[in-house]
């Protein structure tokens, strides 16, 4: 019954994807090679939208093996598992029929593709759209307007006209950071700006928007991940406000900058004697060479050895009038030698500076060390006479007391005596104070470091929190993702009879599995109860038997005559246990038998699928076949 | 006979952890009293040495730790060490630390600070003090120059070998000299033998034996000076030396810019074989050896001023004089600075 229900949705299922069955087909066991073929070629056809197979087999045996094995192979492509081979097409039997037919309704897309395409029949501008959909999502993207400078041609593109469309337009991507107003603005200057002189972001990062705004997008992202990822472990163990933190962190910074800074500036005063600014600048100047030469020096030169260039630019006037015989050559000559005189001159006046400055620097060096040194001794001299005076002093009142030595000293003596008793009293006096008062700051500490552990406790415990909360804030989201792919799996279902005819059936297999339940109940509990009626009646009888034994016997034994009788019960009395055991026997073979039977059935429906005849008929068949061929190959 | 002692301080770690200057005798400033608390050492988990010293301000501050080993049932209920600082103006650490233990004993057994307070005062007007069980003190016991020998030069050689010449050389020309070693026990004796090797000068003042980096201390650090420290930071801060001893490491290093003051000749090599072989020399007793260097300092000396020249009534010695010795080399440059340092010069 159960299986019928089954074979009916199944059959259901494929008439809804165009499968027509001639009127005796009421279940799978009526399927015939034929009609198993048709079936799942069709179901094939809706799952992989090809159309690869002939719905029918060929007539010859080969040709039907070959096609049975290709079907096999494409059902193990699509990914079905269950146990497959040609001899399922060739010889359907309902077990694997089912199996096979179950897994193909399941593997059918369900979605509305198949009716669109029914509806466009196969080849409508639906698929035309799709087709082309999917050609473009493989162009890069290129935004709107822009031009054609930076085009980028794809190695690997093709000359595909639509794809070339599309890379007219690709350029590289470039991105603007750009002011836009945030939390931060919240003095009134700011508002202000943003309000009334801020551009907008279109126009601020004109072009490049779209990329700008992905990147600001994603950037700020980052920074709160990042962000909230810190201020969970370290913030939180830190013990501060999430401001405090900030601040701090902010300062730290500022101090590592700080630090770098002023290393970078220390070494680079340490290199100052090879990298001063000068010789940066003069560096410069070299760098840019060939045809500009800055330096004092090559100008000199060049002047000294250029001759004809100097010639060019003499003033002839008051050469030509004062020497006039002189020629070209001479003159030159002359001018060089005077130009080196004057070079010479020039170098031993730099030579007798620069002697002077070493002169003065070895000095001024000199004068340094002196004046470390007299103030090291300045020091020293101060601090000679502080202790100097001092001990004048002491000296001073040692004289003015020495003329009654004896005298003073006991008097002193008892002084320091007095003025130390008094200090200690005081000292005691003070101890009264500061002891309470070291105590209660302790205790306080204490109280304080308690109530700080209590925090670090209650952190803690936020922090747990925190993390729950986002545990469950992330279950939220993914349970929300999976409501709404629920929900569109809703809407995609088919709404038609298909839905009521499945919850039909199924309730209507929930009443009948209810019902023989009860039934088994009542079968078991009859059961039941006859084994107790046995029971008892075992137990009536052997109580009897117990007590007519006991009675014959003692007549027995009274009446020799009674002797026989009592024989007689004892061979009955066995007769009966025989029976019995016979009885069980005959259950016992009987319950054997209809195991067997079963064992029987259940074979003989496997070895349906093995119809002995029929595989008989195709072998000779194929060896027909073989022998013609072979026949034709001769 | 005068004390040398100024006041005194009880530092206290307490359970919290807190270090606290729970009482002083007199008063102390609070700049001092914050250089008080980061030398103490009672913020460390283990501390190597319970007595040491160093000097702030001129004044030398004696450290005797003293931990208390039952803070529960004892006076100190709440203290787990404590350390009593004696400040004094004269550089004797020996006659602190004896007064420091008795004190430190009487602190621990009664857990007040009259008896500190007493037996401070008592030594300030008598010059002794009997403690009792605690023990006895008397200044008439010590003598502030034996404290100078205390520490031997031949450890101080015999930890730095034939680079103690550099440290002789950057003593005897006034140079800024920093120590560093992880071990503060080691640190300070190490630092108090330096000025043996200018034993004429006879000036422990220079020495400032440990400090902490931090911008208070360094700012008492007038040159020229001896300084050690613990924090291996040191070694980075080249403004702050010329010389750096690195004990750890055993390297003797000299700054890029003191580097010309510092070669040496034939001279530096001969006096540092001398010091190295004496310091091996176990019939060569620690007080001959600084007598044979301070000798040798004194010829050195000696010859130096032979040089100098008359002027206004005082000799004076001028590089000139020293370049036209035509001198083995460098050696001009080395006794100019010599001189310099000893206050020779023309000025």
């Amino acid at each position: 019954f159960a299986m019928e229900e089954i074979d009916q949705i199944i059959l259901l299922s494929l008439q809804q994807i165009g499968i027509e069955f001639p009127p005796a087909v009421q279940s799978l066991k009526d399927f015939d090679t034929d009609i198993l073929v048709r079936c799942v070629v069709k179901a094939i056809r809706a799952i992989r939208n090809d159309k690869v197979f002939p719905p029918t087999l060929p007539k010859e045996m080969s040709g039907r093996f070959r096609a049975a094995s290709n079907l096999v192979a494409a059902l193990q492509e699509l990914g079905y598992q269950g146990e497959i081979g040609y001899q399922i097409f060739l010889y359907p039997n309902e077990k694997d029929s089912r199996n096979l037919c179950m897994w193909l309704v399941e593997a059918i897309p369900k979605a509305d593709a198949g009716e669109d395409e029914d509806a466009f029949g196969g080849d409508g501008p639906l698929k035309n759209i799709r087709t082309a959909l999917a050609g473009w999502s493989r162009v890069p993207y290129a935004p709107y307007g822009s031009n054609t400078t930076g085009r980028i041609v794809l190695p690997g593109s093709t000359t595909d006209a639509s794809q070339l469309q599309g890379l007219r337009a690709v350029r590289p991507v470039r991105t603007f950071a750009f002011r836009a107003p945030s939390a931060a603005d919240k003095d009134a200057a700011s508002v202000a700006y943003c309000k009334d002189l801020l551009p907008l972001v279109s126009v601020q990062a004109g072009e490049n928007l779209a990329p700008s705004l992905l990147e600001r997008n994603t950037t700020d992202y980052v920074k709160h991940v990042e962000r909230e990822a810190e201020w969970n472990t370290l913030g939180m163990d830190s013990g501060l406000s999430a401001k405090d933190y900030r601040a701090k962190k902010l300062s730290g910074i500022a101090a590592m900058m700080a630090d770098a800074l002023s290393a970078a500036l220390a070494s680079s005063a340490a290199a100052s004697a090879e990298y001063s600014f000068d010789s940066l600048v003069s560096g410069f100047r070299l760098s840019e060479g060939g045809d500009h030469k800055g330096t004092r020096f090559s100008h000199q030169t060049d002047f000294g050895t250029e001759s004809s260039a100097v010639k060019a630019i003499q003033p002839p006037s008051a050469s030509k009038s004062a020497e006039p015989q002189m020629s070209a050559e001479e003159k030159a000559e002359l001018e060089k030698r005077k130009r080196e005189e004057e070079l010479a001159a020039l170098r031993s006046r730099l030579d007798a500076v620069t002697q002077e400055v070493a002169q003065f620097e070895g000095s001024a060096s000199s004068f340094g060390g002196n004046k470390a040194q007299l103030e090291q001794a300045m020091r020293a001299e101060k601090e000679k006479t502080a202790k100097m005076t001092e001990e004048y002093k002491m000296k001073k009142r040692i004289m003015d007391l020495l003329p009654e030595a004896e005298k003073n000293i006991a008097e002193l003596r008892s002084l320091a005596e007095a003025s130390s008793q008094r200090l200690l009293e005081l000292g005691a006096e003070w101890e009264k104070h500061r002891a309470p008062l070291v105590e209660q700051y302790r205790l306080a500490k204490e109280a304080d470091s308690g109530k700080r552990s209590g925090y670090r406790r209650a952190l803690e415990k936020v922090k747990q929190l925190r993390e729950e909360i986002q545990r469950i804030a992330a279950e939220i989201r993914e349970k929300d993702e999976r409501q709404k792919v629920l929900l569109e799996e809703v809407a995609k279902l088919p709404k038609d009879v298909n839905r009521a005819i499945y919850t039909k059936r199924i309730l209507e297999i929930i009443r009948n599995v209810r019902k023989q339940k009860v039934d088994i109940d009542n079968i078991l509990l009859d059961t039941r109860t006859l084994q107790k009626d046995i029971n008892a009646a075992t137990e009536t009888l052997k109580r009897t038997y117990t007590v007519t034994d006991e009675l014959i016997f003692k007549e027995a034994k009274a009446n020799a005559a009674n002797k026989p009788l009592y024989k007689l019960l004892t061979t009955l009395h066995e007769d009966f246990a025989t029976v019995l055991q016979v009885v069980a026997e005959t259950g016992h073979i009987v319950n054997e038998a209809k195991d067997l039977e079963a064992q029987i059935e259940q074979l003989a429906s496997r070895n349906s699928a093995l119809n002995m005849e029929k595989i008989n008929g195709d072998l000779a068949a194929m060896r027909a076949e073989n022998a013609a061929l072979a026949q034709r190959a001769k | 006979m005068e004390s040398g002692f100024e006041s005194i301080a009880i530092l206290e770690k307490d359970t919290n952890g807190d270090i606290l200057i729970t009482w002083s005798y007199p008063a102390i400033e609070e700049s001092e009293k914050a250089v008080l608390r980061d030398r103490c050492q009672l913020s460390k988990e283990e501390i190597d040495t319970p007595f040491f010293f160093s000097r702030y301000r001129g004044h030398w501050q004696n450290f005797l730790v003293t931990s208390n080993p039952t803070p529960e049932g004892s006076a100190l209920p709440r203290v787990v060490c404590f350390a009593v600082c004696i400040v004094s103006k004269v550089f004797d650490p020996e006659r602190a630390q004896a007064l420091a233990a008795i004190l430190s004993a009487a602190y621990l057994r009664t857990g007040s600070p009259l008896k500190v307070m007493e037996g401070f005062l008592r030594v300030f007007t008598a010059g002794d003090y009997d403690g009792g069980k605690d023990g006895k003190f008397s200044l008439a016991q010590f003598d502030a120059r034996r404290a100078l020998l205390v520490s031997p030069l031949k450890t101080l050689i015999k930890t730095l070998g034939i680079e103690t010449i550099i440290v002789w050389v950057g003593l005897l020309l006034k140079k800024r000299v920093v120590v560093y070693c992880d071990n503060l026990g080691r640190l300070v004796s190490l630092v108090r033998a330096m000025p043996l090797l200018v034993w004429h000068r006879q000036n422990w003042n220079i020495l400032t034996p440990f400090v902490n980096i931090n911008e208070n201390e360094l700012a008492d650090l007038k040159p020229p000076y001896v300084v050690g420290s613990t924090d291996a930071r040191i070694r980075g801060r080249e403004d702050l030396f010329d010389v750096l001893v690195d004990v750890s490491g055993q390297r003797v290093t000299v700054s890029d810019a003191a580097k010309n003051d510092f070669s040496m000749g034939s001279f530096h090599k001969e006096l540092a074989s001398f010091l190295t072989t004496a310091a091996d020399d176990d019939k060569i007793a620690d007080q001959d050896l600084v007598r044979g260097l301070a000798q040798r300092v004194k010829k050195l000396l000696e010859n130096l001023l032979s040089l100098a020249v008359e002027e206004d009534g005082q000799k004076k010695i001028t590089l000139e004089i020293l370049q036209q010795k035509k001198l083995a080399n460098n050696m001009d440059r080395f006794l100019y600075n010599v001189a310099l340092a000893e206050n020779m010069t023309k000025s």
